[in-house]
């Protein structure tokens, strides 16, 4: 039976893979039934979330093209010569758009009037106090930063409640709700992104269904906040800095071999400079990408500069091509130049074995209460030999937490019998702590925690592969 | 100074390309007709972008977290709307017996009526297997049940299925 099953699962593989399988084996007959239903006439996905899909994981999908620009901007005619005349020494400067770098609030397109908060803005719940501090609106964003003050600190223990689960919207005077599309901060202070304003409007409201960063349901705060906003022409003096985008000139691209890792932007202010970047390589053949890396930056003489890793007002920059991975960084002037930056990566490889460990847990009938079970437990896996020390009960997940001496093994997956995750949190099966010889495995989240007496199944050991180092200098 | 972050796949952009069909699919195989199943199919894109900074693409591929969130959708429309088609394996609550639909309908409505005739779980795990060709691992993630288990349901299913099918050609053909 298990030859055969195998065989079966070989075979539907192939169908679904588009090979034909001779076999006649009625459950391939009826799956070739399914495959060719033409379903995919049907589908209509909706063209207004398709581009709001686009905006949020990629606002550049609104960036014009080359001769919408050209039509839009004739000066930029006369530019060409120069720009063409910069692209033979390498490097050119893309001067297209006129992005600007505001400290707090981000780069933002020039390219038309840019509106600011006319006056920050509070209001007060229980004693909790949100601030709309700042707020720009630009031609290719609206950004909104604000404050939360005076949270008891005893309500600050997210990790032991449900976060937050509902980001803010921006609600415009005709009830047009903008979603996130982009941001970051913590429980005090938060900065949010949103598509551009339409022309002509100046007011909007920010709603806050719950306070990001903090609990939900076992320590609530204050819920569902209105703050309104006005926009204002933004002042003449207002401090902006000029964004530089690098590109690499199709004359550099076509004689030299292409570097992975590109600096796409410079910033230069008053006394630091920020950068952002990019690495686009494939996957090493048979590995995967553990999704952990490591940047570090070293000046002319060899000596680490220290550096903050995706300032909060630069956070992650938008990858120019689908595969990139992108990195920003902010540092002090005064080094001795040039600069090096090295990016690190490290991949992994999954075991193909498909052995299988079972086991029952206990969690028994309030996992919370008891939180935390230490078990030393030891088991070989496909020949590799690891403990499962404890399980931990989070608000809605558990932590499988592990440890080998076998430092080839980046983790396991872990599985609940019978308690698929709940979707709703983000995570699913495996979340993998990349530190060698040590790992934990984080299960859920579930709306309500499995209890009981529990089936456990760890299978596919995941391994480390290859590390591998990428640089690139640069200097001002 | 050496700074360990977690990159973000830019794979996220087609995201919404790629697998919108897909999930669609799903929602078909569940039972839901063609304008239901794109607002369900629409209404997994939106859940998922007021949750996509919650999503790590080092614990679920993306392709993975849509089909929980579709699972998730399946799940509480046909609890809450009690949809077009049964989701438990209660029989229809149609006055006209399933079996009678099955044969009246077009040779594609046969198929999917055919597959709503199966019990719960044989149709998702169906579901999940043809609408995107999701690994039987991830499926193994996604309902809870062991991997080789899939295999075995599959077979299983299918082989129920044909069965189906062979007997509604023949009620079709008297």
């Amino acid at each position: 039976m298990i030859a055969d099953l195998k065989k079966f699962i070989r075979n539907l593989d192939q169908l679904l893979d588009g090979r034909d399988t001779r076999a006649n084996d009625p459950a391939l007959q009826a799956a070739k039934a399914l495959l060719t239903l033409d379903l995919d006439s049907e589908s209509k996905p909706p063209a207004e979330l398709r581009a709001r899909w686009g905006r949020r994981v990629n606002p550049s999908t609104k960036r014009k093209t080359f001769m919408q620009t050209l039509r839009t901007r004739p000066v930029l005619v006369v530019l060409i010569a120069l720009l063409i005349l910069l692209a033979l020494s390498g490097v050119a400067y893309a001067i297209g758009k006129s992005l600007g770098y505001i400290p707090g609030l981000g780069i933002v397109d020039q390219s038309a009037p840019l509106q600011v908060l006319a006056e920050p803005v509070s209001q007060t719940q229980d004693g909790i106090t949100i601030t709309v501090k700042d707020a720009i609106a630009s031609a290719d964003k609206t950004i909104v930063t604000y404050a939360v003050e005076n949270i008891p600190p005893e309500k600050l223990s997210p990790a032991k409640d449900v976060p937050c689960p509902d980001w803010p919207q921006l609600k415009l005077p005709d009830g047009t709700l903008y979603e996130l599309s982009g941001g970051d901060g913590n429980v005090h202070e938060m900065r949010l992104i949103y598509a551009p304003l339409p022309a002509n409007v100046q007011d909007v409201t920010l709603l806050i269904p719950c306070i990001q960063g903090a609990g939900h349901v076992t320590l609530p705060l204050p819920e569902n906040w209105e703050l309104p906003i006005r926009f204002i022409p933004a002042p003449a003096d207002m401090t902006v800095f000029s964004v530089t985008e690098l590109t690499p000139s199709p004359a550099a691209e076509a004689n030299v071999v292409k570097n992975p890792l590109t600096i796409t932007k410079v910033i230069e202010t008053n006394d630091s400079y920020i950068l952002t970047g990019e690495l686009l390589v494939p996957l090493p053949l048979g590995q995967s990408d553990s999704g952990v890396y490591g940047l570090r930056i070293t000046d002319g003489n060899g000596k680490d500069v220290s550096f903050e890793g995706f300032p909060q007002d630069i956070g992650m920059p938008t990858p120019t091509s689908p595969n990139a991975e992108v990195w920003s960084v902010k540092f002090d002037k005064g080094f001795v130049p040039p600069i090096q930056i090295t990016y690190t990566k490290q991949y992994i490889l999954a075991d193909s074995s498909l052995e299988t460990i079972e086991f029952d847990f206990d969690a028994g009938d309030d996992p919370q209460k008891v939180q935390a079970w230490q078990l030393d437990r030891e088991f070989t896996l496909a020949d590799r030999t690891f403990t499962l020390n404890s399980v931990s009960a989070l608000p809605n997940s558990y932590e499988f937490n592990f440890t080998s001496t076998d430092n080839s093994i980046y983790s396991v997956d872990v599985v609940i019998d019978g308690y698929p995750p709940d979707a709703n949190g983000g995570g699913m099966d495996a979340g993998m702590v990349g530190v060698f010889g040590s790992w934990s495995v984080s299960v859920g989240p579930y709306k309500e925690l499995p209890k009981g007496k529990l089936k456990v199944t760890i299978s596919h050991p995941w391994l480390i592969g290859e590390i591998k180092d990428w640089t690139v200098d640069w200097q001002p | 100074m050496n700074l360990f972050q977690r990159a973000k796949p830019a794979s996220l952009e087609s995201a919404f390309d790629r697998y919108y069909p897909a999930v669609f699919r799903f929602f078909r195989f569940r039972g839901a007709d063609a304008d239901t199943a794109n607002d369900l199919a629409a209404s997994v894109f939106e859940r998922a972008l007021s949750h996509i900074d919650q999503f790590d693409p080092r614990k679920a591929q993306i392709q993975t977290w849509l089909f929980a969130i579709a699972r998730n959708i399946s799940i509480n429309h046909w609890k809450s709307e009690k949809g077009t088609l049964p989701l438990d394996d209660d029989l229809p609550q149609s006055d006209v017996p399933l079996e009678e639909l099955v044969i009246r309908a077009e040779e594609k409505e046969r198929v999917l009526l055919a597959l709503q005739t199966l019990d719960n779980r044989s149709r998702e795990v169906i579901a999940l297997k043809f609408s995107s060709e999701l690994s039987n691992r991830a499926i193994a993630q996604l309902t809870g049940l062991s991997e080789s288990n899939i295999g075995v349901v599959l077979y299983r299913s299918l082989m129920k299925l044909r069965r189906q099918l062979s007997q509604i050609e023949v009620n079709h053909d008297r």
